[in-house]
């Protein structure tokens, strides 16, 4: 283990060293120098409609096509701008964008505010219900025109979180929302280095370079790069070894996620390289603990018992690229990060002792039969679960282990399944991203009480309750600054003790390169040609 | 009633029976607007839809217009594209019609099953027959043992290793996707080794019958060549169980192709149900149902006619 | 079908229908059969290493032995355990699993078939045997259910159950009976113009009676035939469907999951691809061969071929 380990190391070097490459590229105004950029991706994007582009996973190479107004720095992470030039917060529900010059879609309408008002209304409208909403958080999102360079973007509630919420906003086309509706969902229309192409359904998606990008002559972004390929294709691809093969065999020149195996091998073999990077998603084990669940998993002991029979190091060992998380759902640099939470410890004995004591108090031990669920679409589910069982009989408690389809899994995660399944003693394995770098939210979709007319509907995943805690996380809520992080860390702590939801495994992502293509991404892991080299 | 006419009804009842079977099983799996939405969606959301896309309408009534729909050759629109948003906008404008995503991904089909028969029927034929000439001959024995392993072999497994072997190790033809030759020859090879097996089988044992019929023994007794008796005389009488026989693989192939689609990542309609199921896009997965079942019945109708073109002396009633 | 070569035996087949068959004769058929003879020596060794697994596999079938991760075939762990066939990403006994993934496969698929032939057979002997309204409505349906895109309607019916060994069965049963009660009905024909059946029912017999006792026992062969068949059919639809996720569901691994599972491994480790996919071609395989064989020797006119000592048997041409 100590040399793949090893290897990874070396990995992450090649990122960062790929960075600086790309920060230090020569100037390139003329035409780009390479044809085609084939990108192997897991699977076909649902759609490539504009409010997908908050996350990468919904479409691969969106962010290409589609562009927002702000945005995250791959590496310091920091927001900067992109079609807006300068934003400044009113109040604490109120941000106003000025946004850049002469700015055309690919469509030739011009990005105005009118233009960017509406379709932020657009991605944001309770009505249309996207994904996007329960993603970033509560509160409804609305934009008002200033005048033509300016606008006004309002949350109703205090948030301040907006400016990262708009830095997920993908701005499209207003005019063809109102033109041609149907076509805002396969065929997007933004501002973007490249323009949309052609999507043939089951084999890919591409897009050409955009020769009219704002970004060409304007340096205040991106600098002076200028994409190196004519063309992006991405190319759907499902069976995990056949991604690989394409880029061994030259058929792409990158293809994502391979296995922590197959990133080992390619450090062996020529021809290609593997670059890895921490992600912000984390796989998690969360026991039904209050409210519907069996009274046997409201004893804290139980719970505890549990945790501590979780040999969480071996299981990252197992899930390939990944890398030990502490004992809390944000990582390192999240606003309410507790550095005094820590992993929680592999103890068997303690566990065994645990339940023994619970035992002696009268608690059936014996008859509790935790079912550890997983969904079948995550990666290595089946093994991790079947190892996590095995670790709980060994401290003695029983268990059933299930893989279950989305459409079975999905609705007992959230608070409606859960109502219907009195007495339920559930484990759920899954995985949840935390990208806001901030635990707001994260604590709201996870541990506020559930409530089912949540419009956002962020909580209603949550399987805790307890009022006296949501009191202090609406009080943290709206506070800022260091107030804010001093609440959050109090809370972090909370929920740690009580033993609710154990973190199994920070999940990092790699890619696989062919010789010559460097590749810069942040913790959001987004495929953008201006961040992507070409060795000259 | 003439035979023909009244098989031709049957065929349609059958289908008519499918289409309603697949409209009603697949109100089992909850709320439609629920499963267009997705959970996270508002209950407001939800009833909007519900108003728009007519859900709270009595079941049968849906049933009916859906019915209706279908003989003008509407299956409705795909939760894939804009269902989301649905409730904002009217229903007419957004979702592309279903009925239209998979006629789209029907040729991919047509020609990876058609690649897989150019394949199955000569190479099936001529194992037969080969096997046929000197029955209980090495030769049989190895035809016999080859054709039951092609019926035997997991084709999705099969797929996978000749992906490892020929892209992977050896680097001579594409992982899959679709484009020239090279990418049907391994997806058409691995779709292949069911209906030689098959093909093999029936040619060999129809060839043994007709061999043995007294026209060929006063053949050979004449002194014709045996490569002449075989495939000029005796092949062209066994054709009818062997034509059957085609034809029966062709709408199992029609199906098979589900499983090679889905490994060789090739766009026909089989991968376009894999992909429909796993986001339970209902309208999607109702209308490839009816499209691909239509085709089934459709090449089993035929086969049932040529059989009896050939035969006619098939009789109808019972068969005493 | 009538099979006759240059060098006859017999003068003609009544003359080989006379010819009185011992078990002794079968058992000598097979020996000398070295197909059949592995094909059924690979059946019985199955049979034996699924129902005494506890006792014959090497290992534990779910002892996680993370030291020994993805061990390939031959090799001797850390804590110097052998691993005939390697292991899997859990550091299990590949061996011991594919015993334990066998009971899964071969259950469903027994089970599946046995369910098939009963509801099958029962329906076809009635409808061959009493004829009429039943047989058009029993016919009617079979002719039906057989034209339909058999795979296809199971992934839709297991997407709307879900998977798992108890729908799985289930569908398997309501789309696999029909091949059995035609063939059960086509044999009730025969057998009820045969002599014998006519002096049954002419003695006044009752139908249940004359089904049970006179028509069964003569159609169990074709029928058995085919009830092997089925099994190696069963096995591979499983392997299908589980591999696409609407099959049995994790933790239970039969064949076919196995080599989802392995999928992912398919380029580092090999053998969790290829021996399960081995296992079942060879278990498909081997009940496909014990089925020609079967209808070799229980047809009584081509029987001879099969059961006579054996020889080299090359005609002239």
């Amino acid at each position: 283990m100590r040399e793949i380990m090893l290897n990874r190391a070396i990995c992450r070097y090649a990122a960062t060293s790929a960075i600086a490459l790309a920060l230090s590229a020569p100037v390139a105004l003329a035409a780009p120098a390479n044809g085609e950029l084939v990108v192997a991706v897991a699977q076909e994007p649902q759609d490539l409609a504009a409010q997908g582009a908050y996350k990468e996973v919904n479409a691969p190479g969106l962010r290409n096509v589609i562009e927002t107004l702000i945005a995250q720095d791959p590496v310091s992470g920091d927001l900067h701008g992109v079609l807006a030039t300068a934003w400044e917060r009113l109040d604490d529900r109120t941000v106003r964008f000025t946004l850049r010059d002469g700015v055309k879609f690919h469509d030739g309408s011009p990005m105005d505010a009118a233009a960017v008002a509406s379709s932020i209304n657009w991605v944001w409208s309770l009505e249309n219900a996207f994904t996007i909403q329960e993603f970033a958080g509560s509160g409804e999102i609305t934009a008002s025109v200033i005048d033509d360079n300016t606008i006004e973007v309002r949350s109703s509630e205090p948030d301040p979180l907006l400016e990262f919420r708009l830095s997920l906003n993908g701005i499209s086309s207003a005019k063809q929302l109102a033109e041609d509706p149907s076509s805002h969902f396969s065929k997007p229309v933004g501002t973007g280095p490249y323009s949309f192409g052609e999507w043939q359904p089951g084999q890919y998606w591409t897009a050409n370079y955009n020769p009219e990008w704002w970004g060409l002559s304007a340096d205040d972004v991106y600098g002076t790069t200028a994409p190196d390929w004519e063309s992006l294709k991405f190319v759907f691809r499902s069976e995990d070894a056949a991604r690989v093969a394409m880029v061994q065999s030259g058929e792409a020149q990158i293809s994502v996620f391979p296995s922590a195996e197959e990133c080992d091998r390619a450090e062996t073999t020529d021809g290609y390289s593997c670059v890895t990077g921490p992600s912000t998603t984390y796989l998690y084990g969360r026991i039904d603990h209050s409210l519907h669940a069996d009274e046997r998993l409201k004893d804290p002991r139980i719970r505890e018992a549990m945790f501590k029979a979780i040999d969480v190091e071996g299981l990252v060992d197992l899930v390939g690229l990944a890398s030990v998380p502490p004992g809390q759902l944000g990582p390192k640099g999240t606003v309410g990060y507790n550095p005094d939470v820590t992993a929680y410890k592999y103890d068997p004995e303690g566990a065994i002792a645990l339940l023994a004591e619970a035992k002696a108090d009268g608690v059936d031990v014996d008859g509790i039969q935790l079912e550890v669920v997983g969904r079948s679409s995550t990666p290595r589910i089946s093994p991790t679960v079947e190892t996590i069982g095995a670790m709980l009989n060994a401290v003695g408690i029983g268990t059933q282990i299930k893989v279950q389809t989305p459409q079975e899994f999905n609705p007992r995660v959230r608070i409606a399944g859960y109502a219907n399944e009195p007495g339920r003693q559930m484990m759920q394995v899954h995985v949840k991203g935390n990208p806001s770098n901030d635990y707001g939210l994260l604590l709201l979709s996870n541990y506020a009480c559930p409530s089912i007319d949540d419009p956002s509907g962020a909580s209603r995943s949550s399987v805790y309750c307890d009022p006296e805690f949501d009191a202090e996380l609406a009080d943290a809520l709206k506070s800022t600054g260091e107030d804010r992080a001093a609440k959050l860390r109090k809370l972090v702590q909370v929920v740690h003790d009580r033993h609710l939801i154990v973190p199994l495994a920070l999940l990092d992502r790699g890619y696989l390169l062919e010789d010559g293509v460097e590749f810069t991404f942040g913790s959001d892991h987004r495929f953008q040609a201006v961040y992507l080299g070409a060795a000259q | 009633m003439s035979y023909t006419l009244r098989r031709i009804i049957n065929s349609l009842v059958l289908l008519l029976i499918t289409i309603s079977f697949v409209f009603f099983a697949g109100r089992l799996i909850g709320d439609p607007a629920l499963n267009i939405l997705g959970p996270g969606a508002t209950p407001a959301a939800l009833e909007k839809l519900r108003v728009v896309a007519g859900l709270n309408d009595p079941l049968w009534q849906q049933y009916l217009n859906y019915m209706a729909g279908i003989f003008t050759g509407n299956f409705g629109v795909s939760y894939r594209f804009g269902f989301s948003v649905l409730p904002a906008l009217d229903l007419a404008d957004l979702g592309q019609p279903v009925l239209s995503i998979v006629l789209e991904r029907l040729p991919a089909t047509f020609i990876l099953a058609g690649s897989a028969l150019a394949i199955a029927v000569p190479l099936g034929i001529f194992m037969g027959v080969t096997a046929a000439a000197r029955p209980r001959s090495v030769a049989d024995r190895i035809v016999t043992v080859l054709s039951l392993a092609g019926v035997s072999v997991v084709q999705f497994w099969l797929g996978l290793m000749l992906i490892v072997l020929f892209a992977v190790q050896l680097g001579w033809l594409p992982t899959g996707g679709y484009g020239d030759i090279r990418h049907a020859i391994l997806p058409a090879l691995t779709l292949a080794a069911r209906p030689i097996g098959r093909i093999a089988q029936v040619t060999r044992s129809a060839m043994l019958d007709e061999l043995a019929k007294p026209y060929i023994i006063t053949a050979r007794a004449k002194g014709v060549a045996n490569h002449r008796i075989i495939y000029h005389h005796a092949l062209k009488n066994a054709a009818i169980p062997i034509v059957t026989m085609i034809g029966d693989e062709t709408s199992a192939l029609l199906t098979g192709a589900i499983l090679v689609e889905k490994i060789f990542a090739w766009p026909g309609v089989g991968l376009l149900i894999i992909d429909s199921l796993t986001r339970s896009d209902l309208p999607l997965i109702q209308a490839s149902i009816a499209v691909v079942a239509a085709l089934v019945i459709a090449v089993n109708l035929l086969v049932d006619f040529s059989y009896r073109y050939f035969k006619p002396e098939i009789s109808l009633s019972r068969g005493r | 079908m009538t099979e006759v070569s240059n060098s006859l035996p017999t003068n003609n087949d009544e003359d080989s229908r006379q010819v009185r068959v011992g078990w002794r004769d079968y058992v000598r058929a097979v020996l000398h059969d070295y197909v059949t003879l592995f094909a059924l020596a690979f059946i019985i060794a199955l049979v034996v290493f699924t129902l005494g697994a506890e006792f014959l596999a090497p290992h534990e079938p779910t002892g996680l032995n993370l030291r020994d991760r993805l061990l390939p075939p031959g090799a001797v762990g850390r804590s110097g355990d052998f691993y005939l066939l390697g292991t899997d990403e859990l550091g299990r006994d590949l061996f011991t699993r594919l015993i334990y993934g066998a009971r899964v496969s071969v259950s469903v698929g027994v089970l599946g078939a046995a369910l098939s032939a009963i509801v099958g057979v029962t329906a076809g002997l009635l409808a061959g045997y009493h004829g009429g309204f039943l047989e058009d409505v029993v016919m009617r349906l079979v002719d039906g259910m057989l034209s339909l895109p058999s795979l296809l309607v199971a992934l839709f019916v297991l997407f709307i159950l879900g998977g798992g060994f108890g729908n799985l069965i289930l569908v398997f049963l309501v789309l696999h009976w029909m091949v059995f009660a035609r063939m059960a009905r086509g044999l009730a024909l025969n057998a009820v113009s045969s002599a014998y059946v006519q002096a049954a029912v002419a003695q006044g017999c009752k139908p249940g009676r004359v089904i049970l006792r006179h028509i069964l026992p003569n159609v169990m062969a074709p029928i058995l035939v085919l009830f092997t068949l089925e099994i190696a059919v069963l096995i591979l639809s499983e392997a299908s469907l589980s591999f696409l996720g609407f099959g049995v569901q994790p933790p239970d691994a039969s064949w076919g999951l196995m080599i989802a599972g392995g999928r992912e491994h398919i380029r580092s480790a090999w053998w969790l691809v290829a021996f399960p996919g081995l296992a079942i071609f060879f278990t498909a395989l081997s009940l496909n061969l014990i089925a020609n064989w079967a209808r070799a020797v229980t047809d009584p006119v081509q029987r001879w071929r099969w059961l006579a000592p054996h020889r080299k048997s090359r005609a002239a041409a």
